[in-house]
């Protein structure tokens, strides 16, 4: 592994992205992006007595599914990251209790799977481990009884809100056989834009992306158009509009070739998502589903994966605390 | 556009960010609330005109008001009035029941 300019790892040996398995539930299914998740629920409840409960099922139903898929011995995968967003990262711990594998519980809140990536990129290419398992999931119901009412009370929702995704993304990273290779790692750093409202994520997001997209492109020398596609996640339609505003205000066009995990997973208009999907589920949902079959299909071949994090808990917005951000990228190529 | 500090952003961000429709929520509010504390003046005339006295006639309303509330929250259509409605729905005394049929519900 050698540092580029400031922050930027490049692998010596890219990083094999062998397997991924992804599974959302009801409100998912009816969206756009349905056909490409391997599971779609009817039932959020997946049959469970709560919704904390039905998340770790979540978790654990997609990682099983992510290993029997990358055809890799279960006793062969030598470390798990996974996390999400509940507290103590309970659905990932409790999930994942009987799978075996040495376990990091790992909160980046929405970027925790980009996060787990970067960790198991450096573990593969620092010889540490052969095979790795990368897991994080969210649940809509758990997430807004946390950090904001209870859904029964029928609260009205901003038009700047975003929409928890109920889903789980996993996937195998192996320094062995064939898949996208993950090439260049971009672990961001905290940036704090002064954002209060924990109903405008994006907004509070923003910041922190632009500060991790722009260092990518200076550290690597590389252009928005190298990149098939940039995909940030979870930034919503007003964090998306203000990483483009951002980027383009320090010389950078990437109106043409990015889009959001948060903004591709819903439809806006027909699902009343307001600002569109969130939660460490959602860029691991559309990663693992959507973005890994068009590399599958070659439709792919260089594509910039960012997720982003509000790194706050239900505490600190009472308390009236500013959103610190956070946004970590990798670099996946065919 | 120029950020340099994290006032311009919170400006900029202001600007950028669509306004919740405040008219139209208070219109809907207003509509919703009005209906709710109709429907419990009905109930208390009507208990009245029975022969009940006031004080008991009040304590109907609430019941009836609270258990009608719990029972389309059952139903899950309360949210969708409390979306609709906001504070018009929350204000009465509806929302007490909500915190009753929420803490029913293990949360």
């Amino acid at each position: 592994m050698k540092k580029v300019g400031n922050q930027s790892f490049l692998l010596s040996n890219p990083v094999k992205i062998v397997s991924t398995a992804s599974i959302v539930g009801p409100k998912e299914k009816e969206g756009p992006l349905c056909e490409f998740f391997d599971q779609a629920l009817e039932d959020e409840f997946w049959g469970e007595k709560s919704w904390e409960k039905a998340e770790s099922k979540f978790i654990k139903e997609t990682v099983n599914m992510a290993i029997a898929k990358s055809k890799i011995a279960q006793t062969d995968i030598e470390l798990c990251f996974a996390g999400d967003l509940l507290n103590q990262c309970i659905s990932s711990s409790f999930g994942l209790r009987e799978i075996n594998i040495p376990f990091f519980g790992i909160f980046g809140a929405c970027s925790t799977f980009v996060e787990g990536m970067i960790l198991a990129s450096m573990a593969i290419d620092g010889d540490f481990a052969t095979n790795v398992v990368c897991a994080s999931s969210s649940h809509f119901c758990s997430a807004e009884k946390q950090f904001r009412f209870p859904l029964e009370l029928g609260n009205q929702r901003p038009p700047s809100s975003q929409w928890t995704v109920t889903g789980s993304g996993s996937a195998v990273l192996s320094k062995n056989g064939t898949g996208p290779k993950i090439t260049i790692l971009t672990p961001g750093k905290i940036v704090d834009m002064g954002i209060k409202d924990a109903n405008n994520m994006g907004a509070a997001m923003a910041g922190a992306a632009a500060d991790t997209l722009l260092t990518h492109f200076k550290d690597t020398g590389r252009k928005p158009s190298d990149y098939d596609a940039i995909f940030s996640g979870d930034l919503g339609y007003i964090g998306k509009d203000i990483l483009i505003d951002l980027a383009a205000s320090k010389g950078y066009n990437i109106r043409a070739n990015y889009n959001d995990c948060g903004v591709l997973i819903f439809d806006k208009e027909k699902q009343d998502t307001h600002s569109g999907g969130s939660g460490c589920g959602c860029i691991a949902s559309v990663f693992s589903g959507y973005i890994y079959q068009m590399f599958q299909e070659k439709k792919y071949k260089k594509v910039l994966l960012m997720a982003t994090g509000a790194l706050m808990n239900s505490t600190s917005s009472q308390q009236g605390e500013s959103i610190p951000g956070i946004a970590h990228a990798i670099s996946i190529e065919a | 556009m120029k950020v340099e500090s994290k006032e311009d952003y919170q400006k900029y961000v202001d600007k950028k960010t669509p306004n919740s429709p405040i008219l139209k929520n208070c219109f809907n509010a207003f509509l919703v609330g009005g209906i709710i504390c109709s429907i419990g003046q009905i109930i208390f005339e009507f208990c009245k005109m029975r022969g009940l006295e006031e004080s008991s006639s009040y304590t109907v309303v609430s019941i009836l008001l609270v258990f009608l509330s719990a029972f389309l929250t059952a139903l899950n259509i309360f949210n969708r009035i409390g979306k609709f409605a906001g504070a018009g729905s929350l204000v009465p005394i509806t929302r007490f029941c909500k915190f009753y049929s929420i803490s029913g519900n293990g949360i």
